[in-house]
């Protein structure tokens, strides 16, 4: 467990101190007024060396692994879980790129690095991640048309990761940049995470380069998938982070409300709310850092996401259920985390979705 | 089973989504009939006037939460919705509860947070209907349905909930120890209102509020009375308006009353009755509650076929995948027992509750036979108001109402609230998981009817209140020895 050596404890210490500074001030009114891309605070990030977290030291990087980086998602999201996924995206995008290890995605990561810019993901309207089922098609003249699927961690001046395939169904994995004349849209209202903007990405015969294909093929399909876990660890760790937060918000209010000739928390049937909101979040706490402590179970990594995304998303709304009209109010914070929740469970896919997929890995064990 | 998906449910007949109506329809045809009628009617305009607007709507109501669409409303008129409750006689649509909640499904299924301007309307309408207080029925009343036939709308509202009271006003176990804020205080020729409601839907656009509070804090339970505000009254003013997760459509505001003189004669029904009055008020609104989230849901089921028609996921369309099919037949298994919830709530109510009364002699000879304007005398209003009529009323619902038949109607709406409320909650998130990612932006509505879908486990008292409202009717000798 995280909080069982002085490392994890500096870094949850760094990262409060950083939400506390960067976050915690402007994440109500952005999620009021957005979406829209915390710049300054993205800057302050890569300035505290959050992008070169996970890559290793030889690389430049600072070698934490896959559960300092929960570590640190998660306690930014008990800020706010937008602007721990603006981190936890380009980070988990910025490792998957360095494992990838090919001569274009060494050249566009250094890019990516070297100008502090964030890095997005547009995602497939998926099912399956043994194939990349994309409508985005890429013709030989690197010339791309079609739907791309629901862009995230759009940022004006960022990257975007997106995959497309030719006319033979041969996959590529590109990398577009938002400054590119038409090429990405602006992004678009969500339930929730506004610090991190999405929108539906469709691009109509725009020559994107050559140089801008990151792989192809089978290198393709091993960067989806390295993808997909890894955001999958960014959005576990995001969730238990806010259901820890809304965990704690219930708790007090409970402690605080008198209602019915006691205080909330004194009416056993809220207890058993209260008891079972308290059991999700401290099982989430031990199946996200379980997961990440072998970051090359890919099935882990997607089955954590479902069972830890589903229990926010239900901690969350019990805990707007315990405030009862406060807890639907803006005022409160929890609404937010509600909305924040149930987009969490979309991501990267659904968690109806991944079920499919996580029964697909099952089968494929069986052989 | 693509046969089944292929009916499109908002096109679905009364008679076909409520098997129940389709066995009466041949016994009691004019009754049946009439229902048909209304749901064509709030069909048309969910389609016509909701549906388009829902959006738009939404996100005037995130940036300025006092927004009201007042021209929506306004629209709303001929077809009667605001006035649905109140007596032929009176120029109103005559109707009963069942009407109202199939009016209602009708207009959630459209956007729930604008239907929830007419739910809140018919709280505060119902109070004073249910009160029998004819006195109000001549005058605010007759204004209300007066309103819909002129086109220039009248929104009523019901003031319960307080700042550090909400399921305790609710609940007459729990009123006894509540830490109430408004009072009613007696002074000559009426009472003097201090105190805060919050969270009124309709709190900042209604002309009437139904403002519920005791005359005596000490003793809330005894002291507990009704009497009817109006939108102006000296000492009468809105305070914040609260900016919601979700149901934006309908204001929810802040009431506030400082020294603000109530009359006597705003009075309704008579004083230190509010608990049983909050008792038969919410055994009346909580079974539209119910078609309020059975509606919700419906409108999350109707715009996830929609896109599973229309998107690929995998290569295929959603809709011919079999994991999609199932859960949507699971959806549209829910959404068929809310609706049965609902229904056993609202027509015991309207069979074996206080409507009954409207239909003996008595009631009709008043409403019925003798002209407004007589009722409207002095002489006949002072009648209205004696203790021999309050005595008669008293005997109507002993001899009409069944002990055994109000506690039925307790446990039914509670039931309907929370099933319908739960379903819908159930329904729109399975809506987003198989739509996927894309679904959680505005445009495709799924996210909003989430956030709307939440306030019908909260609101109209708790899902935690009102099943423990069900364990007191179904067994009443053990709740009364409960901790």
């Amino acid at each position: 467990m995280p909080n069982e050596t002085n490392r994890y404890r500096e870094l949850e210490l760094s990262a409060s101190k950083f939400a506390a500074r960067w976050i915690e001030p402007f994440a109500a009114e952005l999620d009021h007024t957005g979406p829209a891309f915390p710049t300054q605070a993205f800057a302050a990030g890569i300035e505290a060396g959050f992008d070169r977290l996970l890559l290793p030291e030889s690389a430049g990087g600072s070698g934490f692994e896959l559960s300092d980086f929960c570590a640190l998602i998660r306690t930014l999201a008990q800020t706010c879980a937008g602007h721990a996924m603006v981190f936890g995206v380009h980070i988990a995008l910025v490792k998957s790129l360095s494992e990838l290890a090919t001569e274009n995605s060494r050249v566009l990561l250094e890019r990516v690095l070297a100008s502090g810019r964030p890095v997005g993901i547009a995602l497939p309207d998926m099912i399956s991640l043994d194939r990349i089922e994309t409508e985005l098609k890429i013709d030989p003249a690197a010339k791309i048309s079609g739907p791309a699927g629901l862009a995230i961690n759009l940022a004006p001046n960022g990257f975007i990761i997106a995959f497309a395939q030719n006319d033979k169904g041969v996959p590529a994995a590109l990398m577009i940049e938002s400054d590119a004349k038409d090429l990405l849209a602006g992004p678009e209202l969500a339930i929730g995470l506004r610090a991190m903007p999405a929108a539906e990405l469709k691009l109509e015969g725009k020559s994107i380069g050559r140089a801008n294909i990151v792989c192809e093929s089978e290198q393709a399909l091993k960067l989806f998938r390295s993808i997909i876990v890894n955001v999958c660890f960014a959005v576990s760790a995001s969730s238990l982070g806010t259901m820890e937060k809304a965990s704690q918000k219930a708790f007090a209010y409970a402690n605080e409300r008198y209602q019915g000739s006691r205080m909330i928390i004194d009416h056993s049937h809220l207890k058993n709310i209260l008891g079972a909101i308290s059991a999700k979040a401290a099982a989430g706490r031990g199946a996200v850092f379980n997961a990440a402590s072998d970051p090359a179970d890919f099935l882990s990594a997607l089955q954590t996401k479902v069972r830890v995304t589903d229990s926010a998303v239900q901690v969350c709304a019990d805990a707007v259920q315990i405030l009862g009209g406060y807890g639907y109010m803006r005022e409160y914070g929890l609404e937010k985390m509600m909305r924040d929740s149930a987009l969490l469970s979309l991501l990267p896919l659904s968690n109806a979705r991944a079920e499919l997929a996580i029964a697909d890995a099952e089968k494929k064990k069986l052989g | 089973m693509n046969d089944y998906l292929n009916v499109e449910i908002s096109r679905r007949s009364l008679l076909e989504m409520a098997p129940r109506l389709k066995i009466l329809s041949p016994l009691m045809p004019d009754y049946v009939a009439a229902l048909e009628e209304w749901q064509a009617k709030a069909r048309e305009y969910a389609e016509k006037y909701i549906r388009p607007n829902a959006l738009a709507i939404d996100l005037k109501c995130s940036k300025d939460p006092r927004y009201v669409d007042w021209d929506l409303i306004k629209k709303s008129t001929p077809y009667g919705f605001l006035s649905l409750l109140v007596p032929k006689s009176l120029g109103g649509g005559g109707q009963m509860c069942t009407a109202f909640a199939i009016v209602m499904e009708e207009l959630c299924a459209g956007c729930a947070g604008i239907a929830n301007i007419f739910g809140a309307n018919a709280l505060g309408v119902s109070g004073i209907l249910l009160g029998m207080d004819f006195y109000h029925y001549d005058r605010a009343l007759f204004e209300l349905a007066e309103g819909d036939r002129k086109g220039e709308p009248v929104i009523f509202a019901a003031a319960i909930t307080e700042p550090l009271a909400g399921s305790d006003v609710e609940d007459p176990v729990y009123l006894k120890s509540a830490k109430l804020m408004t009072e009613l205080k007696p002074v000559k020729g009426g009472y003097l209102v201090n105190g805060r409601k919050v969270f009124i839907s309709n709190g900042s656009i209604a002309k009437y509020t139904t403002l519920i509070a005791p005359t005596d804090k000490k003793r809330p339970v005894e002291s507990m009375s009704a009497v009817l505000v109006k939108q102006g009254d000296q000492g009468f003013s809105i305070g914040r308006v609260e900016e919601k997760m979700g149901m934006k459509g309908c204001p929810a505001a802040e009431q506030v009353f400082e020294d603000c003189f109530v009359p006597k004669e705003n009075l309704i029904g008579e004083e230190g009755i509010a608990v049983n009055f909050i008792e038969v008020v919410l055994g009346a609104s909580r079974g539209p509650v119910g078609a309020i989230a059975t509606g919700t849901a419906r409108g999350a089921f109707e715009r996830v076929v929609e896109f599973a028609k229309n998107h690929k996921a995998g290569g295929r369309r959603l809709i011919d995948q079999q994991w999609v099919q199932i859960k949507l037949a699971e959806m549209a298994r829910k959404i068929h027992l809310a609706r049965q919830a609902y229904l056993d709530s609202t027509m015991s109510f309207d069979f074996t509750g206080t409507p009954k009364l409207m239909s003996t002699l008595t009631t009709k000879m008043l409403l019925d036979l003798t002209p407004r304007w007589v009722r409207k005398t002095a002489p006949f209003t002072k009648f209205l108001r004696s203790k021999t009529v309050q005595k008669i009323k008293e005997r109507m619902v002993e001899k009409e109402l069944k002990p055994q038949d109000q506690r039925d109607i307790q446990v039914y709406s509670s039931l309907a609230k929370v099933t319908g409320s739960d379903v819908a909650m159930e329904v729109a998130y399975q809506a987003l998981q198989i739509a996927g990612a894309s679904s959680s932006l505005h445009r495709y509505e799924l996210e909003k009817i989430y956030r709307d879908a939440k306030l019908t486990q909260i609101y109209e008292g708790t899902n935690q209140l009102n099943r423990h409202n069900m364990f007191i009717n179904f067994f009443p000798e053990e709740a009364a020895h409960a901790e």
